[in-house]
Parts: C-alpha cells; structure tokens; sequence
C-alpha cells in the first residue's frame, strides 16, 4: 500500500501545528509587551503624590479617576496579563511537544515512501 | 571563526547546509534587533521633543496665544492658560496631571531608559554582525575548499 496520502495528511498536520505555534508565539509576544507597558504606568503611579490628578482615556474623551482606584486598576491588569501569559506558555510547551513527535512521524513515513520508490 | 571553536566542535566538520541554516538565522535575527533599533530611535526622538516642548511651557508665557492643531494642517488660535501644569499620556490609555518640572523629570527619565537599551541593543547588533561575517567567511572558505577537492578529484581521474 502506498503511503503517499498519510503522508501528505500528516505534512498538513504538521504545518497546522507550526501555524498554531507561531500564532501563540505572536500572542505571547503582545501580552509581553502589554505587560511592560503596565508595568510602566504602574511604576508611574508609585512615583505620583496620593492626590495627583489622573485621567484616564475612555473612547474619546479623558475621564478624571482617583489615584488608587487607576492604581488598583492596573495592578489587577498586570495580574490578569501575567496569568494569560502563564498559560500560553503552557500552550507553547504543549504545541512543541505535539510538534516534535509529527516531526518524527513524518520523518519516518518520508523514510518508508522513499524506501517504496525505490523498491 | 574563534567563537565556533568555543563550542568544541570542529567548524570544518559542520555540514554546509547546516552552515546556511545559521547564516539565515543569524541573519534574521540581526534584520529584527535593526529594525528595533530603529524603533526604539524614534520612540528617543519623540520623548526628547516632548522634552523640548516643555521648555515653551513657562510662566512667561502664559496668557500668550498660540495656534492649536486639530489636523496637521487645522489650526486654531488658544490661549495658555495654565503655565505650571501639563497633562501627559503614560501609558494604557491613563493621563496624569503633573507640573512641567515633574513632566520634564518624567521624559528625562524615560530618554535614559531607552537611550540604556539603544545601547544594549547596538551592541547585541555589533555581535550578531561579527557572527554573521564569520559564518560568511567560514561558508566561503569550506566552499573554496570543496571546489579544490573536486578539481582534484577531477585531475587524478584524468
């Protein structure tokens, strides 16, 4: 029996898998720099006086907010953001696993097909 | 080619395709940190006119009118009616209030900030480069080499 079409099936398997890896790669790569950039508001506000006047942006207009409440606000941002991160590189380590094991899949299926033409 | 001999492995017995492999992977890598780098250049120049601008802010000048843009090219004639205090953006859509010292003292720590990470950065690009011409250099040597061998091969057949 050839082989050719499990091999084409798990070739497109194996692309989908890069395909996904990239894109949690990407996200990762977003949610990292969302982080720094909360960090950096938060570091911000440490530096503020307790009664500074802070703003914050909502569609277009600047809406006046207290200090604490904008600091609670980011603080639960960069936790939340930090959690997402967490679990995409659960994702990440589980994707690279799944790729691994396609990749010597259709290592040894390219193997036997090879073996087939030439028999 | 001394850093490859860090590694223990001989740099002559890498196979060349392997070689090429490295020589576009360290080229992409340097193509990213230069393009960085080029960002974060004018990320620096925009903290440093924010920072020049402040200086226009001053009690001298309050009351002065002065045209406020509404689109590059839309002007509006304003008044400065508040000569100690500015409002400035830091970041995930929050302003904050702060007398121009304090804004002043805020770009001037920011400036510091990315100018220490320009810094990092060109070095990281000064390495990759080196690596990069070494790998050149090492993939045209073996080349030169194997071109020998076979015009060898080819006159000890003769």
């Amino acid at each position: 029996m050839s082989v050719a079409p499990q091999l084409e099936k798990e070739m497109a398997a194996f692309q989908n898998l890069q395909k996904d890896f990239s894109k949690v790669i990407q996200s990762r790569a977003q949610l990292e720099s969302q982080l720094k950039e909360n960090e950096m508001v938060a570091k911000e506000f440490e530096l503020l006086k307790e009664d500074a006047t802070v703003y914050k942006l909502i569609g277009p207009v600047l809406v006046k907010q207290d200090k604490p409440e904008a600091t609670v606000n980011v603080k639960k941002r960069i936790e939340f953001i930090s959690a997402e991160i967490k679990r995409l590189e659960g994702q990440i380590k589980d994707l690279n696993q799944k790729q691994e094991a396609k990749k010597e899949e259709v290592i040894k299926l390219q193997q036997t097909y090879q073996q087939q033409m030439a028999a | 080619m001394a850093q490859q001999q860090q590694q223990q492995i001989d740099p002559m017995q890498i196979p060349l395709p392997q070689l090429k492999q490295m020589h576009t992977q360290v080229g992409e890598d340097l193509d990213t940190f230069t393009s960085s780098f080029a960002q974060l250049k004018s990320v620096y120049a925009k903290y440093s006119d924010c920072s020049d601008s402040l200086g226009y802010i001053t009690p001298k000048n309050k009351g002065k009118t002065l045209l406020v843009p509404l689109t590059s090219s839309l002007y509006v004639p304003g008044e400065l009616s508040d000569a100690e205090n500015v409002i400035m953006d830091v970041g995930t859509g929050y302003y904050v209030e702060k007398p121009v010292a304090d804004a002043k003292d805020y770009y001037k720590r920011k400036m510091e900030y990315v100018k220490g990470n320009l810094d990092k950065l060109q070095e990281t690009i000064t390495e990759r480069r080196k690596r990069l011409s070494d790998i050149s250099d090492l993939i045209n040597l073996r080349m030169q080499l194997m071109q020998r061998e076979q015009a060898q091969a080819a006159q000890a057949t003769a």
